[in-house]
């Protein structure tokens, strides 16, 4: 029973403090929230005299459509559009899949293979379904280590490319009216 | 006599029964002809994945112009070798199958031309998409429940809810649910070859299974290694279509090369398994693939012979066609083949439950 | 709020909402019921009709007030659930337990209230 109500506390620690995680509007130092993920490579030459920032058009309607309010970064939502019928539609048959798994669950007189079955694939499903929804799924390796050789391959002259993630920061949190290229480099 | 019919029809002495399935071949080396069938696997998956990596839009092109025509030859012959001489308890099922099959396939092939003529929003057509592939996921649970009614003892109830789950993932994101079917497919003919090496090689089902191992493996490293990799120089229209058709627009941020090498991987295997893979293993201790004669239902004293002649002589001079398609202009060849072979892609589905 | 904002909302929403009605119904239920039922029970009911009150009826009812949403939803969510729980466990669902699935949806409505 301790147990049980422990679990229970656990729970709802978890849906306050998932709820905590939301930036409060006033707060003066908030972390910056990542409207975009995208790939940045960095490119050194010496026959420039300025430095340039290149941005593909791609690129630039993502970063268009994150600032409208869009669905942010992920790859994943990035390709969903939610819009309101679709997400109707997309509710009812929520309800009635997860109405007629628990029927029959319920229903079936034991802990059998079916059970799991269901109980399998609808995780699977509502884990798909949560993680285009919430994550913003950077596929690939963690960033850090995609810049970990940076350093030589600047000195050797060589691209290095890796994600990035877009902030929109307020200005008096910055130098002025600049740009701010942070690299998340391990000292070795 | 059916050799009026054009194609080679010289008896010889079929091992394959009535049902299509070969007999068990007996090896004397069971273990020595698995381990061969496991290496020979391996070097097929390790050479499918060096291609796609390394020059994905080349081999592509390549690819689908060699294989593209001859496996859907291979696939009608193979369901034509499962389709039984007369329906009977599977009546309807099979009415089922072919109506869906018709349907859906039609309505497929007329979303382009409703496309050109309507001027139907964005959000419209997510709509349309929605509703084709809810439509498709209806007609696989209702082959699902027919089928379950012919196999007392199974019990494929959790289908129910588990389509309706796809069904609201898809109306979240048609075409992501689109993007998915196209990369989704490719595995089902892993499916088939395991249904078949089990009937038919149980000896090197296990050697199968973990080789099967390999596929997650290498999608994971091909995904870390070409997640960030440059995109694709999609400059000219062949090109283009190549990366649209594996998910480029759908999914921006992802790097091009990685979906084109996933997505050309994929198919390799797919082809791999239709032309070499089931003929070979069907062909060892049986006759030759392109005799009418290996089919039941031609064989059969109440079958089809003509109509089964028929068929494969159509289905082979369409993979004519396609190739001289192909050679004429690549790009819209293409984009009509990859129109009109959702057919095939439906057809799967039934062969593969009659398979379960 | 948008449908990106509901979808965002459910994942949350729902681990709050059991994590105010699972107890309810795990000492609330009928004795007979195993304890795993009622765990099953209070995490199973939220799932089924909270995508119906969190997704489909806010954009349904778009253009009514908030009241009349809030008196469909309030009223929707546990007649879902008792039929829900009827089909699930016929004549082993008992009055207390239609009676206890109300409390448990108005307890998670008045705190869901005071929180948001």
């Amino acid at each position: 029973m301790k147990l049980l109500l422990i679990a229970f506390s656990l729970v709802l620690l978890t849906a306050f403090s998932v709820n905590a995680d939301v930036p409060k509007p006033k707060t003066p130092d908030k972390a910056a929230k990542p409207i975009l993920h995208t790939g940045l490579e960095i490119v050194p030459d010496s026959k420039l005299y300025e430095a340039k920032l290149q941005i593909s058009q791609s690129g630039f309607n993502n970063l268009r459509a994150a600032l409208d309010g869009g669905a942010g970064g992920s790859p994943v939502v990035g390709g969903i559009a939610f819009s309101a019928p679709r997400t109707i539609v997309a509710g009812l048959l929520m309800f009635m899949a997860v109405s007629v798994a628990g029927v029959l669950i319920a229903r079936s007189s034991s802990v059998g293979r079916a059970q799991k079955t269901i109980g399998a694939a609808l995780l699977v499903a509502v884990l798909l379904g949560a993680a285009a929804i919430i994550t913003r799924g950077n596929a690939g390796p963690p960033g850090s280590w995609r810049w970990r050789n940076l350093p030589q391959a600047l000195a050797d002259g060589k691209p290095t490319v890796g994600g990035v993630d877009v902030e929109i920061v307020p200005d008096d949190q910055m130098n002025g009216p600049t740009m701010r290229l942070i690299i998340p480099l391990k000292k070795q | 006599m059916d050799s009026t019919v054009g194609v080679a029809l010289r008896g010889h002495p079929s091992p394959e029964n009535i049902n299509g399935w070969p007999q068990r071949a007996t090896p004397t080396n069971i273990a020595a002809s698995a381990r061969v069938f496991a290496v020979v696997t391996i070097l097929c998956v390790a050479a499918a994945v060096a291609f796609a990596s390394w020059l994905p839009l080349q081999v592509s092109i390549v690819t689908l112009f060699l294989f593209a025509g001859p496996h859907n030859w291979f696939e009608l012959r193979y369901f034509l070798m499962r389709l039984p001489v007369r329906f009977g308890r599977s009546r309807n099922f099979f009415l089922t199958a072919f109506a869906g099959l018709g349907v859906l396939t039609l309505t497929y092939v007329a979303l382009p031309f409703l496309y050109n003529a309507t001027l139907w929003s964005e959000e419209a057509w997510y709509v349309v998409i929605g509703s084709w592939n809810t439509a498709l996921l209806i007609w696989v649970a209702s082959l699902v429940w027919l089928r379950s009614k012919q196999k007392p003892r199974a019990n494929w109830k959790w289908t129910i809810p588990v389509a309706l789950a796809l069904c609201s993932l898809n109306w979240l994101g048609p075409d992501l649910f689109s993007l998915a079917i196209v990369y989704v497919h490719p595995l089902i003919a892993l499916w088939f070859l395991d249904r078949h090496v089990r009937r038919t090689r149980p000896s090197w089902s296990r050697a199968y299974r973990r080789c099967l191992w390999l596929v997650p493996v290498v999608l994971t490293v091909m995904i870390w290694q070409l997640s960030l990799a440059r995109p694709l120089a999609d400059d000219n229209g062949l090109f283009w279509r190549i990366t649209q058709h594996s998910g480029a627009e759908v999914l921006p941020q992802i790097s091009s090369h990685m979906l084109v090498s996933v997505h050309l991987f994929l198919e390799m295997l797919h082809y791999g398994v239709w032309i070499i893979a089931l003929p070979l293993i069907g062909r060892i201790g049986s006759a030759r693939f392109w005799e009418v004669r290996t089919v039941p239902i031609a064989r059969h004293p109440e079958g089809f012979p003509r109509i089964v002649a028929g068929l494969l002589i159509v289905a082979l001079v369409a993979v004519g066609v396609l190739w001289f398609g192909f050679s004429f202009d690549y790009s819209t060849t293409r984009d009509i083949y990859f129109t009109i072979a959702i057919a095939h892609v439906l057809a799967e589905a039934p062969f593969l439950l009659r398979m379960l | 709020m948008s449908p990106f904002d509901l979808w965002q909302f459910l994942p949350v929403g729902y681990l709050l909402t059991i994590a105010i009605e699972t107890p309810i119904l795990f000492f609330g239920l009928s004795s007979h019921h195993s304890k795993r039922r009622r765990i099953f029970a209070g995490l199973w009911l939220t799932a089924c009709t909270y995508p119906i009150v969190t997704l489909v009826l806010p954009l349904w009812l778009v253009d009514h007030s908030r009241a009349f949403y809030l008196l469909i939803a309030e009223v929707f969510a546990p007649v879902a659930e008792c039929l829900l729980f009827w089909l699930a466990f016929g004549k082993e669902a008992k009055w207390r337990d239609f009676a206890v699935i109300v409390i448990a949806n108005l307890a998670s409505f008045l705190i869901g209230e005071v929180i948001f």
